[in-house]
């Protein structure tokens, strides 16, 4: 699968990296909003895990422009923070068109899991 | 506010200066007592008795839209402090969760790799790197969470404070050097069980009471657009305020 991390914490994309390509995935990551809505617009990535707490450029501003180019539905990402985000918030951006959500702290079987379910 | 003030001040003193000059003028006798208004008598204590209510009307009101606009102010500012107190503690929350989830994953990859560096003797050398790295991140992750608790301590509640330093012992204690002199990682499960279930703790304690994205948006307090805010806020409550005494005095005639 190809994977596209947008998280500013370094250690997790790091692991990550290290976890999902030696597992037969693809994975890479940017570290913003703004590098992460690039990739978007011009790569198809099977998941995009993003996260909403980001200096500058956040998840949800990541979502509220793709929103706007109609590209949040052609996508299946996957709000991947540790952010208190309420249910409904939530609710709401999953009606947006984004996929689910998984917060922060998961093991990283769980985690791997979770992406073996989607890939079917 | 300064030309406001000394606008004020002049006034008065004018208005001070005026009555003064009245008041010396004046000429009460038998015939003319001091507040009778009679065909040749002088008014100038009528006037003196109107100019300083005039004074005291005009202080009064003056002193009032301050402590008026001073509470606004404090109020403005209780505001600003609530907001950075929850910022602060969503940071905090945050950054202890993140730090779990690097905590979890290093750990995870540690178990992975100790089998591997047991039974593959090819790549010992490059599996070792690999897991002296995590536990060189562990180490690193666990100074960083000792550094939110330490900063953010006053935003926490003392029972969280309580379960990660105890988390934070127990992934020390947890560092066991067998005979290679290789670090080992015990009780991963134990570990993993304590940060889930104070992750648990965590959303019992400080539940997600306002919505995340509003304290996303990054504005500085000295920004133009909130003193603009700030001013606009207070000249709205000002009029809001005037604007109701005049309908209560309005109502009550």
């Amino acid at each position: 699968m190809k994977i596209l991390g947008i998280d500013d914490n370094t250690d997790i994309n790091e692991l990550l990296d290290t976890v999902l390509n030696g597992s037969g995935h693809e994975f890479i990551y940017v570290k913003n909003g703004t590098e992460g809505l690039k990739f978007i617009r011009e790569k198809k990535f099977d998941i995009v895990l993003l996260d909403l707490a980001m200096p500058e450029f956040s998840g949800f501003d990541v979502i509220n422009s793709l929103l706007k180019e109609g590209l949040l539905t052609k996508q299946k990402i996957i709000l991947f923070t540790a952010s208190s985000v309420l249910d409904s918030e939530i609710e709401e951006l999953i009606k947006k068109g984004v996929h689910s959500c998984i917060r922060k702290p998961v093991d990283l079987d769980f985690l791997l899991e979770k992406l073996e379910q989607l890939q079917v | 506010m300064i030309v406001l003030s000394i606008a004020m001040v002049f006034l008065v003193q004018s208005l001070y200066f005026a009555s003064q000059a009245l008041a010396t003028s004046s000429n009460a006798n038998n015939d003319c007592p001091i507040f009778s208004i009679k065909y040749g008598c002088d008014l100038s204590a009528w006037s003196h008795l109107i100019i300083d209510g005039l004074i005291a009307a005009f202080l009064g009101v003056f002193f009032h839209h301050l402590a008026h606009k001073q509470s606004l102010k404090l109020k403005i500012i209780v505001e600003e402090h609530d907001a950075m107190r929850k910022r602060r503690k969503e940071f905090a929350i945050q950054s202890l969760k993140n730090h779990f989830t690097t905590l979890l994953f290093s750990m995870s990859l540690v178990n992975r790799l100790e089998p591997m560096y047991a039974s593959d003797t090819k790549n010992r050398d490059n599996i070792k790197d690999q897991i002296n790295r995590n536990y060189e991140i562990i180490s690193r992750v666990v100074n960083d969470i000792k550094n939110v608790m330490f900063f953010l301590n006053d935003v926490l509640e003392p029972q969280i404070i309580t379960d990660v330093n105890q988390l934070c012992q127990t992934i020390n204690q947890g560092y066991v050097k067998d005979e290679n002199k290789q670090s080992k990682l015990t009780d991963y499960t134990e570990t993993k069980n304590k940060i889930n279930s104070l992750c648990r703790t965590f959303d019992e304690v400080h539940p997600a009471i306002v919505p995340i994205q509003g304290l996303f948006k990054r504005t500085s307090p000295d920004s133009p657009s909130n003193t603009r805010s700030l001013k606009k806020l207070i000249y709205q409550e000002i009029v809001l305020y005037y604007r109701h005494i005049f309908k209560r005095v309005y109502s009550s005639k």
